[in-house]
């Protein structure tokens, strides 16, 4: 029975090696206190990617969401400067509407320094996703096609829609946390139907078969992610080892559709 | 073989559920080599028709040839009918526990209303599966369910088993549980839901012991190729994956023992 498990196991391995994975959605957080694992440095982070078969990823920190954006996106910086694996998220917010800031120059310097992805967290940061308070930052996006990222309960999904439908050239990447993102079934597989740029992270499509279906139908608008460190990786790896689906299908959601949209930023 | 101890057959409202019948669970456990599961059905869970819910376990036990078993359902709320459907539906083969669900339910978990199912069990010898999970400002009625609820409980009747579903579910709530397991024996706990929380297998088995995990995947809100890939890749020995994917709940359910169809 142990010998039929070790060999079960070692199958799932060399699966999950084989895929080349590359994480959207990795977090590194210095202050994490609910967790089970602990890092004592981000580079003890960083060398764990490599044992979990992560071979590339986009990080945010939560510095840059739970304490100050600019802050947090700073010291992302430094963590991902000279490691030609990860890419950094930069977390915006309608500051600059208030400063008067050039935001578009802020982007365009950021995504010098290796930033590939803007996410806003329009609730939790007290600001609405319209232009009034956003200024040019998706009409930026929309120009450099650059992959904006938001979580299902930090905007509605009215204005979700809305920035679908107004910036076509910018990507729309909704991921799932704290309530479970099945019960949404009904308005966001509506999006993912109807719009090119609407695109599903993995992690949080647990309703049973749900990733089988949605791969069916537009298998180039999921990508992979982890939401490690906070998630183990290989909840959200399994569910494309064992997918139904065909081998290009699974290269695809593991690494492929995530390639592209990188490559396609101008 | 793989034994998943805490799933649903049936429908729950709110969202767009895909096929939920016992063809597609007997489907699904072809295709990952599952070769037993228990169910405790939504119909008699949540919609709340205890009876058509035992039928329709029935139903799924003789379609998948014994290998869809049962829990019955405790409803505190018509505890006399839930017994008395327990003493209808006697058939052990099929119904091999009692699911209790405080959340739903609407009790907290050391309610005086649960006393009559800790005694029915402690009589009939059945294993009582709970929901559990940690408080929730998102989701109140988790409070009804939090661990600490059942320690009356399991104090006062240690020759009855008790597993906690979802091992109190985010971190508070699993700290809560370990706590609970290490105290009394006959408290074990089961992996299912969305707790995908990094270590949290590694945890459970280093603090409660690979004896007293389960594996359940909630299907079919919850996929079961997520948990199952989580126990695979997890750090724990191949004999402890072995308990907790099947050896256990042989133990616990007497499945494998000759009682299967």
């Amino acid at each position: 029975m142990v010998e039929s498990m070790k060999g079960k196991v070692d199958v799932y391995r060399k699966a999950k090696r084989d895929l080349h994975f590359f994480d959207c959605n990795l977090w590194w957080d210095s202050a994490n206190s609910r967790s089970f694992v602990k890092y004592d440095s981000f580079e003890g982070f960083y060398n764990s990617l490599k044992e979990n078969f992560i071979e590339k990823a986009i990080l945010t920190t939560a510095e840059s969401n739970r304490y100050d954006t600019k802050t947090g996106n700073e010291a992302l910086k430094k963590l991902i400067a000279g490691k030609d694996n990860l890419y950094g998220a930069m977390v915006l917010t309608a500051d600059h509407t208030i400063t008067g800031e050039n935001i578009v120059a802020y982007i365009d310097e950021m995504v010098a320094a290796g930033f590939v992805m803007v996410r806003v967290f329009s609730r939790q940061n007290r600001h609405p996703l319209k232009k009034s308070s956003m200024g040019d930052v998706f009409a930026h996006l929309n120009s450099r096609h650059i992959p904006l990222m938001i979580w299902h309960a930090e905007a509605s999904w009215d204005a979700i829609e809305s920035l679908c439908s107004e910036y076509p050239d910018m990507p729309v990447i909704l991921e799932g946390n704290d309530m479970k993102l099945l019960y949404h079934n009904r308005f966001y597989i509506p999006l993912f139907k109807k719009y090119p740029n609407f695109y599903i992270e993995t992690h949080n499509l647990v309703l049973f078969k749900e990733i089988d279906i949605l791969a069916g139908m537009h298998p180039e608008k999921l990508v992979f992610g982890t939401y490690g460190l906070y998630n183990a990786p290989d909840a959200a790896m399994s569910q494309i080892v064992f997918g139904d689906m065909d081998v290009n299908t699974r290269y695809m959601i593991a690494h492929g559709n995530l390639e592209r949209l990188i490559a396609f930023i101008r | 073989m793989i034994i998943d101890s805490h799933l649903h057959l049936g429908y729950l409202s709110g969202f767009y559920n895909y096929d939920a019948t016992y063809t597609a669970l007997i489907n699904m456990m072809e295709s990952l080599d599952i070769g037993y599961a228990i169910s405790s059905s939504l119909y008699s869970l949540d919609y709340g028709d205890m009876e058509k819910g035992y039928l329709m376990d029935i139903e799924a036990y003789e379609a998948s040839k014994g290998r869809i078993l049962s829990y019955y359902v405790y409803n505190p709320h018509e505890a006399e009918k839930s017994l008395s459907l327990m003493e209808k539906y006697a058939n052990r083969d099929i119904f091999r526990g009692i699911k209790i669900h405080p959340s739903w339910h609407g009790h907290f978990a050391d309610d005086e209303k649960y006393r009559p199912v800790y005694e029915y069990a402690r009589a009939k010898k059945l294993v009582i599966l709970s929901h559990t999970w940690t408080e929730s400002l998102t989701n109140p009625v988790q409070k009804f369910s939090v661990p600490s609820h059942f320690e009356k409980y399991v104090s006062e009747f240690p020759d009855v088993t008790l597993i906690l579903g979802h091992s109190g579910g985010r971190f508070e709530g699993i700290n809560e549980a370990i706590k609970l397991g290490r105290k009394y024996p006959n408290v074990c706990f089961d992996v299912a839901g969305d707790i995908y929380i990094d270590g949290f297998v590694e945890t459970l088995i280093l603090n409660a012991g690979a004896e007293k995990v389960l594996f359940g995947s909630d299907y079919p809100m919850m996929d079961p190729r997520i948990m199952l890939g989580v126990v695979m890749g997890s750090g724990i020995s191949e004999e402890d994956k072995e308990k907790i994917l099947c050896g256990n709940a042989s133990r616990l359910f007497g499945i494998g023992v000759g009682r299967e169809a």
